[in-house]
């Protein structure tokens, strides 16, 4: 379990300020691959932001402000954000994404 | 051009070759296949600071091991790596981003070859081998300090 968990109010903050090309991120507490706590954020890109190379920056400015703005920059586990576009969402229905 | 540089090239070939509705199966061998492009690429520049024949390096590389490389790469942070006598030692920014990228491949390098509960996209992929080429140009500009061959030392022994 990890301790002092980032809020899912302070998430939707950063998506809030990288919209349109953020439409939502949905923060999720799992176990990464060794079965030691992880943070997985399912983020959800307007199409057009989904494109290479906008997808590049704007993953990257997503990275970033998890780390800096969540403080799990220095922290001891894995914080991965993973990258859908709307469309892709809508084709592959998945509930941890919504 | 050597098996990293073709390793990253297949990975974008696999991504794209479908067009627009790329299979999951391709999809996943990507992701998994970036991975070990970066994995490949400093376990080669480990192995390639010994002298010793081709095979004897190639037993070189063997000895890393997955799960002590998500460890210590983890420690590689903006907090510092505590080296063996736990005196803290700070770590270069290059050096912060090609760890962390490490462990976040090496991460979704599993889920792509074993959970087969999730579903992948071309957007998820191509943000992955994106993450793997910034981890190469990262490599390039570190690779000559000191505490990149820390790094590796420590992924290999544990710390």
């Amino acid at each position: 379990m990890i301790l002092n968990l980032p809020k899912q109010e302070q998430v939707d903050q950063i998506a809030g300020s990288l919209a349109p090309d953020v439409v939502r991120i949905r923060m999720r507490e799992g176990l990464d691959w060794s079965d030691h706590d992880a943070l997985y954020f399912y983020v959800i890109l307007s199409d057009e932001a989904s494109r290479v190379p906008r997808l590049h920056q704007i993953a990257n400015e997503v990275r970033q402000k998890i780390d800096q703005e969540l403080g799990l920059g220095s922290r001891n586990f894995l914080a991965n954000p993973r990258f859908r576009s709307e469309t892709e969402q809508r084709e592959l229905k998945e509930p941890l994404w919504d | 051009m050597g098996l990293t540089e073709d390793l990253l090239r297949q990975a974008e070939h696999l991504i794209i070759y479908e067009g627009t509705k790329s299979s999951q199966a391709s999809l996943r061998r990507a992701v998994s296949t970036a991975y070990y492009a970066l994995f490949h690429r400093l376990t080669e520049d480990a192995a390639g600071r010994w002298p010793g024949t081709a095979e004897a390096r190639t037993s070189f590389e063997r000895g890393f091991k997955h799960g002590i490389m998500r460890g210590v790469s983890l420690e590689f942070g903006p907090t510092g790596w505590k080296d063996r006598r736990g005196n803290r030692q700070s770590v270069p920014l290059p050096l912060q981003r090609v760890a962390k990228s490490f462990a976040t491949l090496q991460d979704e390098r599993h889920s792509a070859d074993y959970d087969n509960s999730r579903s992948w996209s071309a957007t998820d992929a191509n943000e992955i081998l994106d993450l793997t080429r910034q981890a190469f140009r990262e490599w390039d500009l570190i690779r000559e300090d000191p505490m990149a061959g820390n790094y590796l030392i420590a992924m290999l022994l544990g710390k």
